[in-house]
């Protein structure tokens, strides 16, 4: 189509960048910048962890607790093959598990014989397939949303994280939707890249201003998606897997999520969200708030850290918790630092916003009322800095663990990650352009052209002409296409090897 | 059977690129000679091979359509379930490919490897294939055989003509009869018809599907 032109028409750049072609390689382009694959990620506890016997067809929890819960002996049992109607249920109604025999189990260095039981089998639709029937054990299919184990206790089986693992009343709730296969993970991972890749779509096509990718509250969500957040999500432990759990600032979600539902819809977030690097697919392959910082100042400020010319200054502390001040450690953390606190209000190792919990605690009690009735102490290992200096001990979430000698991180704590993106919006001193734009207009010639670009002055064919020359652009429309535009009708873009 | 030079030559050439980057002996690939270049010469990236990206998309459009008017890919069934997938695609051959999952490979090599050209041979052979069973059943627009008989021995003129538009559609590559680009697949198509055992098929079909063949696997369709 263009062979022989010395350059390309505007109808010719028009239709590429109206095609599905450019679509995609725009989602190749920011793959390429922010690697936003979660896969690896644990999105589901072993506590909600289905798994299927291949010669019964039975589908029980693996969890080991919730067997010796369900069925006693050494908790490795699942139920047998016969319908739970033949079986009956008892008056609280739990299912009536027939003995089976005694388990020897070690506890505490003795052994001891454990009676175990084994109920049979209920037909359940199971969210992930509604159109079939499959065999699933009568304890791990209850439906119930709270159980009362006592007449003074109350617990809500969609929230494992109240140790309702141990309770035999807890089963998987309506079509199992509070568990999951592994299956059901790894598809939520290629969502999770999809929902990144369609903000891209959104910003990349001239649409919406390119920037605003960084920015926006919209979110794309799927059925499956929904229903991760809404039930999945919120049987994770504070120990194990990554943190997931709705919290305020979240897309508000449909009552009743369809797994199956396939339909992308658009949603409205609100808080400290902004854009892209608050979407799991960015917060989860990026899991520390250094990693999330550190990735965004390589992609979108063009700045990578690289090891110190001298190691050891004068009055650094070889020992100090606080890496700005440790040796070695100091030249990059000074800068990264930070960066990461404008992460701080979402969890680490997970894409749960930590909005709604104390910043700080007075004492423990304040941090453990901030969740439902039996919340586990995992809480305070997982997002809670002790702070003994004070008396009686203070808490404070790790995000602020150094506050009290880095003011600035708790102003970057409450701004979130939109104040990051404002910073690198800012014009370069001399210049009418931001460190974002240059990043961007460096970034797209790579990928473009397939080479960096040339930025030595000395060199007699540099291009830093055309870096200012871009960038401006970018700078004065946010509209990356017209980046592309201008590329593509570079001679060098068109240059054979 | 002994190789054509040239499907012999693909593997040389790519593994040639990956660590030379010359050429095989006697096998000239450039449409036309580079430009002499003094001191560091013009800002260019060097050669490389397509992304698994590229080469999806250039394997669709040089094998064209089927008699349906479905796009022509390459398809496995790698699950068993006689449910063929995309081969391109990560679930099937992508990451083997080399397409990067951003997990553990962040960036796609621009350098072939041998498990690559495998493959390669692999997806030529069942897009030749696909492509030569839509061919039988056109009787005009065919994408193999557009400008010569599959059914009897072409004349010379249509064999010179089909030859320079299938190495035009395939590498993009002008090359007249005498040339020997050109001539490197007249002896592909010879051989293959030679090799014709009888059947359905027709010695003239084997000697394009041959041709096919050698062209997708011929260094200068995965090279730019």
């Amino acid at each position: 189509m263009v062979e022989g032109t010395q350059d390309l028409t505007d109808r010719t750049i028009d239709a590429y960048l109206a095609s599905d072609a450019y679509r995609l390689q725009m989602r190749r382009y920011h793959e390429q910048l922010l690697w936003p694959n979660p896969e690896g990620a644990t999105l589901q506890d072993l506590g909600n962890l289905l798994v299927v016997d291949s010669g019964s067809g039975l589908y029980s929890l693996l969890d080991p607790t919730r067997r010796g819960q369900y069925r006693g002996g050494n908790g490795l049992h699942a139920c047998q093959d016969l319908p739970q109607q033949m079986l009956g249920y008892a008056a609280d109604g739990l299912p009536i598990c027939e003995p089976k025999g005694q388990d020897p189990v070690n506890v505490g260095g003795q052994t001891v014989m454990i009676d175990w039981c084994q109920e049979g089998y209920v037909l359940v639709r199971p969210y992930w397939d509604p159109a079939s029937e499959i065999k699933v054990c009568a304890f791990d299919a209850q439906e119930r949303e709270t159980w009362q184990p006592s007449a003074t206790q109350t617990v809500h089986c969609d929230y494992i994280t109240v140790n309702a693992a141990s309770l035999e009343g807890c089963g998987c709730g309506p079509d199992l939707a509070y568990c999951s296969r592994f299956e059901e993970q790894q598809t939520l991972w290629r969502d999770m890249r999809e929902q990144l890749l369609r903000l891209v779509d959104d910003h990349s096509r001239g649409e919406r201003p390119y920037s605003e990718l960084l920015t926006t509250k919209s979110i794309h969500m799927n059925g499956r998606l929904a229903h991760f957040k809404k039930y999945l999500a919120q049987q994770a432990s504070f120990g194990g897997g990554t943190y997931n759990a709705q919290h305020g600032g979240d897309a508000l979600l449909p009552s009743a999520p369809t797994w199956t539902d396939e339909a992308w819809v658009k949603l409205e977030r609100s808080g400290i969200h902004s854009g892209i690097l608050t979407l799991p697919a960015y917060t989860l392959r990026f899991q520390t708030n250094r990693g999330r910082a550190n990735r965004f100042r390589i992609a979108f400020l063009d700045q990578y850290f690289v090891p110190p010319a001298q190691y050891d200054n004068p009055g650094c502390d070889p020992d100090a918790k606080d890496l700005t001040r440790r040796c070695v450690c100091e030249s990059c953390h000074q800068v990264l630092e930070p960066m990461a606190a404008y992460f701080g209000q979402i969890a680490e190792r997970g894409s749960g916003l930590l909005s709604d919990f104390h910043a700080y605690c007075p004492d423990l009690d304040a941090c453990l009322n901030q969740l439902p009735e039996g919340t586990s102490t995992g809480l305070f290992d997982r997002f809670y800095f002790t702070d003994y200096s004070t008396l009686p001990e203070t808490y404070r979430l790790y995000a602020l663990e150094l506050a009290p000698d880095h003011p600035e991180y708790e102003d970057a704590y409450d701004q979130g990650p939109s104040a990051l993106v404002a910073r690198a919006l800012g014009s370069i001193e001399g210049k009418s352009y931001s460190l974002f734009a240059r990043a961007t207009v460096k970034n797209l010639f790579r990928f473009l052209v397939k080479r960096d670009m040339n930025l030595d002055p000395s060199a007699p064919d540099h291009e830093l002409a055309v870096l200012d020359e871009l960038a401006t652009e970018l700078a004065a429309t946010d509209d990356l296409t017209l980046v592309v535009r201008r590329i593509v009708r570079l001679e060098a873009f068109r240059r054979l090897p | 059977m002994k190789l054509p030079a040239r499907y012999a030559a693909l593997v040389v050439a790519l593994a040639a690129a990956c660590s030379k980057g010359n050429e095989a002996p006697g096998y000239h690939v450039e449409p036309r000679d580079p430009q002499e270049l003094t001191g560091d010469g013009p800002h260019s990236h060097g050669l490389r091979k397509l992304t698994v990206d590229e080469l999806q998309a250039a394997v669709s459009v040089a094998a064209g359509k089927d008699a349906l008017g479905q796009p022509i890919d390459w398809r496995v069934d790698v699950n068993g379930n006689g449910m063929p997938l995309d081969a391109f695609s990560d679930e099937a051959f992508g990451k083997i490919l080399g397409r990067p999952d951003y997990v553990a490979v962040t960036e796609e090599s621009g350098e072939p490897t041998m498990l690559y050209v495998k493959l390669v041979g692999d997806m030529a052979r069942s897009v030749c294939g696909r492509i030569v069973l839509s061919d039988v059943q056109r009787t005009a627009g065919q994408t193999l055989w557009r400008y010569a008989p599959h059914t009897s021995e072409p004349t010379q003129g249509q064999l010179d003509a089909n030859l320079e538009y299938l190495v035009l559609r395939f590498l993009g590559v002008r090359a007249r009869a005498g040339e020997p680009l050109l001539e490197s697949f007249r002896a592909v198509y010879h051989a293959s018809a030679a090799a014709f055992q009888g059947g359905t098929s027709t010695p003239q079909v084997e000697g394009w599907r041959g041709v096919c063949i050698a062209l997708f696997e011929d260094p200068l369709f995965h090279i730019h």
